[in-house]
């Protein structure tokens, strides 16, 4: 399945199969990553360079899409010097560092942001799938 | 084994949070006579339909879960046929279908008994 982490693998099939009592994430917060993420690890960008996570809401699925994207808008930054950027992570916390990563993916541009720059995911443009 | 477009739809909004869905209240099997697709379950001809079918709590991070008790049904009313897929579902005799898959061809007649063992049905969502 495509950019689910190994985590949220495991809470969906406990969930879906009840194979056990998984707690539902509180709340979803994007991060960026500085390198390719994968299904387990994500290099997050650190609280250094002006960065923190940002509060995503989720609109309700699409089906038989198989999709959700995010309902607001999302600014990083600004940033305090140069951070190359390549991913994107999901986590059920807001602290850096911290919480369980959800979903994974990678930037269809990597951008490196310069002293100054922020980020912007503008609404609807981040897209989670399980199709 | 790929989820349906219904449980899709449960498990973003569920991870997500961007509705409250409700949890699959349970889960039965049904083999099928061809490979199930997103839109076509090719249920058999069993009795009953569909059997009860209880998983373990997953591993991680092997993404995976299984059977943790035997699944099995009887053929009925064919001379012979061959089971190519098995769908999961939340309700019996009707209900929705939230997963499905292929699996190796296997031959039945009225009268078997087609039976996965203990963990020999794995489902992976990856």
């Amino acid at each position: 399945m495509p950019n689910l982490t190994e985590a949220s693998e495991k809470l969906l099939l406990d969930w879906v199969l009840n194979g056990a009592t998984p707690t539902r994430p509180p709340g979803c917060w994007v991060g960026l990553s500085l390198g390719t993420p994968t299904s387990r690890t994500g290099s997050e960008v650190q609280a250094a360079s002006g960065y923190l996570r940002q509060t995503c809401t989720f609109g309700a699925a699409n089906s038989p899409a198989g999709t959700a994207s995010n309902a607001n808008p999302m600014t990083f930054g600004p940033f305090s010097f140069s951070t190359a950027v390549q991913g994107v992570l999901i986590f059920d916390t807001s602290a850096i560092n911290a919480g369980t990563m959800l979903w994974q993916g990678t930037l269809q541009t990597a951008r490196t942001v310069l002293s100054g720059d922020t980020v912007n995911i503008s609404a609807g443009a981040l897209t989670c799938g399980l199709s | 084994m790929p989820l349906t477009p219904y449980a899709q739809k449960l498990c973003l909004d569920w991870l997500c949070r961007g509705a409250t869905p409700t949890q699959p209240p349970a889960r039965f099997l049904s083999w099928a006579t061809a490979t199930p697709t997103a839109t076509s379950a090719f249920d058999g001809p069993f009795t009953p339909l569909r059997v009860t079918a209880k998983f373990a709590a997953a591993n991680s991070p092997a993404g995976s879960a299984s059977n943790n008790t035997a699944i099995s049904a009887t053929v009925s009313g064919v001379a012979a046929f061959t089971a190519k897929g098995v769908n999961i579902w939340d309700g019996s005799p009707t209900g929705t279908r939230l997963l499905y898959g292929g699996i190796a061809d296997l031959g039945c007649k009225s009268g078997d008994n087609p039976v996965f063992s203990v963990g020999a049905l794995m489902v992976t969502i990856a």
